[in-house]
């Protein structure tokens, strides 16, 4: 193994862990306010993955689709919420995963029957190359992994630093105390579900040009982002991004290794981590509900 | 009248003749599907109903069961039966094994692990041994199955009668577990109040574990018959898209009844030949049916019947099936 | 204005938990700058009662009038921002935020950001401004939690055993503090510390196995606290 493809290896990695991290960083924050397991942000992934697609065959502009897949499943997202959240957000996490599973099957039928089956390629926006220590790396993967970052300072700062990301903060902590102060938590619901929405549809765009765009792309990814959040810890913003740096090199070196590796080292990782840990590295106490 | 629909027993003996009887109306092939399928659901319904358990990785051991019968028939032996005994066996060995790291989790990292699990294997199965499972083409042994006596197996007539009496088996195994045992009692208190069952003296972990490997060595058992029947088996039988498939029927019968799982699948394979002429995309109609099954109430058909029929057919009889959807209610709305 | 000054009139309240029930045909009533106290054993459904009054657990039927409204089915942060405040028993602030951000959150839920009046009252929270939850003692975390309570002018406050788990001394401060919140709302609690009730109310209700069994309005008898008989 030489310099070049250990840091191929590990900028690929790097850029994955991004968007393990888009994609679960909703999940978790869903999670913690609403103690819901929302399986339907692959659904909204898909979807982000199949606007910008469709968006960059028609007008050629990358950008503009990843608007288009954010504003979309936005819509779709509050409707869903109407639908289907705001009747079980009393109820046990148990409902909130068989029913979101529902609507991701849902939404997958509904892809295959809008797009088709055929794979779909999305050409990256940023071309060329970047030198990293004589090694030429794709500046597209360079884009992903600073856009990632920014996000996760983005999310940080929503959350410490402005009155709704306090109430969420503290929603986190008891919702029906949030509620007694008098601020409607189901505002504050929509407002979480949505924020992951758009972080999930975000995700599904800016992976198109890494991978071929499929109906059952969501459903490719489900187990790595299953593995990142439960590595990380369900409900902790901190934990998801640990575990998805962790998942993403792992995923990247083990396919450098042996290719079935890819696949299974992650699992592998988990299994140990679980049984040192059964709630994740930054599991919350709450878990129990 | 009355003491006849109390007991389970005779329940079993009608419902199951009468599902003899029908293979004489409807195709034989969806009669046996229907049983196979509703004996792979049962174990996962009643780790949904019973133990609190949702796993959305059930065709992960489905698959075990099926790959060890398949290897056994097509690289060692050719007796069917010896074929279905070895699938079991590597299935309660892996249940055993994996069971003790995930009956550790609590309820929302079960589920996520164990589809993580399913996935793992799907790969495992599809790349990582492709030299001996050949992958997506999968391994075909129809024709290497032995002709046996008394019940023919090489022959679809003889794996369906084989099947049939296995889920009476299976049938009977699941009433005495959850309505004449200690064990399916604590079970069900695993799922409303695990602490509780602590303070008195039980070992929650050990009945966990019984319960997660009794339940996915008889989803093993389906994928060995799976096996047989199909005389093929490739890694599409694990694919992480079917993993929804056990949960909604088990929801859709009424998960933790004894005959949801009949009921659920009968209703499942039927819609699904019927829909397949009209709609390609078979996912739609499973999503759409869930999101239909969870949102009209958690008791599924077979839970909501139940309550029902006890209070019509004995109206101060015992009505054990009624207390039963009872408690599961007041646990989900909790 | 409603009739003689009621603030708050509850009316034939019922609850249940499931299938079993828990308070009975609860009424009362509490006018504005009253001291009232509900007393009774553990278990005979006080905690409930206020809850269903700040719509934090449905009442299966009854009315609940505060201010001349209805309130009754109202979602509990309505309740709250129309100045109907529920300050819980178990002293739990919000461990990751800050005093200031407690306070905060307070504020924009009611738009009240004049803190003054809250200093006035806990002049040690105006210090504590930037300690996170998790690090303020019991009475540190009672005061923060009528202090977020008392903004927003609220008209009533249920206040859930206030002094369960605090030191002798802070209980102290807390009756002159009733005394003073008084002044601008009345105030409801619910205890079982006596000595405390007869120094805080003015009128004692007494509940057992959720029916409301005697209400005390001898100053004589809340002082010496024989109200106790019906415990």
């Amino acid at each position: 193994m030489n310099a070049h493809l250990i840091i191929s290896a590990f900028v690929l990695g790097l850029s994955m862990s991004g968007v393990y991290f888009l994609l679960t960083v909703g999940l978790s924050l869903c999670y913690g306010l609403m103690r819901i397991i929302s399986l339907d942000q692959f659904l909204y992934y898909s979807v982000g993955a199949y606007m910008t697609y469709t968006i960059v065959a028609v007008t050629g502009n990358f950008w503009l689709g990843l608007l288009a897949g954010i504003l979309t499943t936005i819509l779709i997202a509050l409707f869903v919420e109407k639908i289907v959240y705001k009747r079980i957000y009393e109820k046990s996490v148990m409902f909130s995963m068989i029913l979101s599973f529902g609507v991701n099957l849902m939404g997958v039928g509904l892809i295959k029957y809008i797009w088709g089956l055929e794979p779909k390629p999305v050409k990256a926006p940023i071309g060329g190359n970047l030198n990293i220590f004589g090694t030429e790396v794709p500046g597209y993967r360079i884009f992903v992994i600073l856009l990632a970052a920014l996000v996760y300072l983005a999310v940080c700062y929503f959350l410490n630093k402005t009155i709704l990301g306090t109430a969420i903060r503290a929603g986190i902590d008891d919702a029906e105390k949030v509620e007694a102060l008098g601020i409607n938590i189901y505002k504050l619901f929509t407002l979480t579900f949505l924020l992951a929405t758009s972080l999930s549809a975000l995700a599904g765009a800016i992976h198109t040009p890494m991978v071929m765009v499929v109906p059952d792309m969501g459903m490719n990814i489900i187990a790595f982002a299953f593995m990142v959040v439960i590595i990380g810890g369900l409900g902790s913003i901190k934990g998801t991004l640990i575990s998805s740096l962790l998942v993403g090199q792992v995923v990247s070196f083990g396919s450098l290794i042996w290719a079935p590796l890819a696949d299974m080292a992650p699992f592998m990782i988990m299994i140990i981590i679980l049984l040192i840990k059964p709630t994740g590295l930054y599991g919350s106490k709450y878990m129990k509900r | 009248m009355k003491r006849l629909f109390n007991n389970n027993l005779s329940k079993i003996l009608i419902i199951f003749t009468i599902l003899y009887l029908l293979k004489y109306v409807l195709p034989q092939s969806f009669m046996l599907e229907v049983i196979i399928l509703s004996i792979y659901t049962m174990g996962c319904s009643f780790l949904i109903g019973r133990v609190g358990f949702v796993s959305f990785g059930q065709p992960a051991y489905l698959a075990i069961g099926a790959y060890g019968t398949a290897f056994y028939l097509y690289y060692f032996g050719t007796n069917p039966f010896v074929a279905i005994l070895v699938g079991i066996l590597l299935g309660l060995i892996i249940n055993i094994i994996t069971g003790a790291f995930f009956i550790r989790l609590n309820s929302s990292y079960y589920t996520l692990c164990n589809q993580a699990f399913c996935v793992v294997n799907f790969f495992i199965f599809q790349k990582a041994l492709v030299k001996y499972t050949h992958g997506d083409n999968g391994l075909w042994f129809l024709s290497r199955i032995d002709p046996t006596p008394v019940i023919d197996l090489s022959r679809t007539e003889g794996v369906f009668i084989f099947a049939f009496l296995v889920a009476v088996g299976v049938w009977l195994l699941f009433n005495y577990l959850m309505n004449h045992s200690v064990f399916g009692a604590t079970c069900l208190c695993v799922k409303c109040n695990e602490e509780k069952l602590r303070f008195l003296g039980y070992n929650v972990f050990n009945i966990k574990w019984l319960a997660f490997i009794i339940a996915n060595t008889i989803t093993s058992l389906a994928g060995a018959l799976y096996s047989l029947y199909f005389g093929f088996v490739s890694a599409g039988i694990t694919a992480p898209s079917k993993a929804i498939e056990p949960v909604a029927i088990s929801m859709l019968g009424g998960a933790g009844t004894l005959f949801g799982p009949l009921v659920g699948s009968f209703i499942f394979i039927g819609l699904k030949d019927i829909a397949s002429q009209v709609i390609s995309y078979w996912e739609l109609l499973v999503g759409l049916m869930l999101i239909i099954v969870m949102l009209a109430g958690e008791k599924g058909i077979v839970g909501s019947l139940e309550g029902f029929l006890s209070k019509l057919i004995n109206k101060h009889g015992n009505n054990e099936g009624l207390q039963a959807t009872n408690i599961e209610g007041e646990v989900g709305s909790e | 204005m409603p009739k003689n000054n009621t603030i708050l009139e509850v009316t034939n309240l019922n609850a249940a938990y499931g299938q079993s029930k828990v308070i009975f045909d609860i009424n009362l009533n509490v006018k504005l700058n009253e001291r009232v106290a509900i007393v009774g054993r553990n278990g005979a459904g006080k905690t409930t009662m206020l809850k269903c009054i700040a719509g934090l657990l449905k009442a299966s039927s009854g009315s609940v009038i505060y201010d001349g409204m209805e309130i009754m089915g109202k979602a509990p942060f309505e309740v709250a921002k129309m100045g109907l405040k529920y300050i819980d028993q178990d002293k739990e602030v919000f461990l990751d935020l800050t005093v200031r951000e407690n306070l905060q959150l307070s504020s924009y839920a009611t738009g009240d950001y004049n803190w003054d009046r809250v200093f006035e009252h806990f002049p040690k929270l105006k210090i504590l401004l930037d300690r996170k939850g998790a690090y303020l003692s019991g009475g540190e975390r009672q005061m923060l939690m009528i202090g977020r309570a008392i903004l927003g002018d609220p008209k009533v406050l249920l206040i859930d055993e206030p002094t369960e788990g605090l030191a002798p001394s802070i209980v102290n401060d807390l009756v002159t503090t009733f005394h003073d919140l008084s002044k601008d709302s009345a105030i409801i609690i619910v205890g079982q510390n006596l000595s405390f009730v007869s120094r805080v109310a003015q009128r004692i209700y007494a509940v057992k196995e959720g029916r409301m069994i005697a209400e005390i309005r001898d100053k004589e008898e809340i002082k010496e606290a024989t109200y106790s008989r019906y415990l």
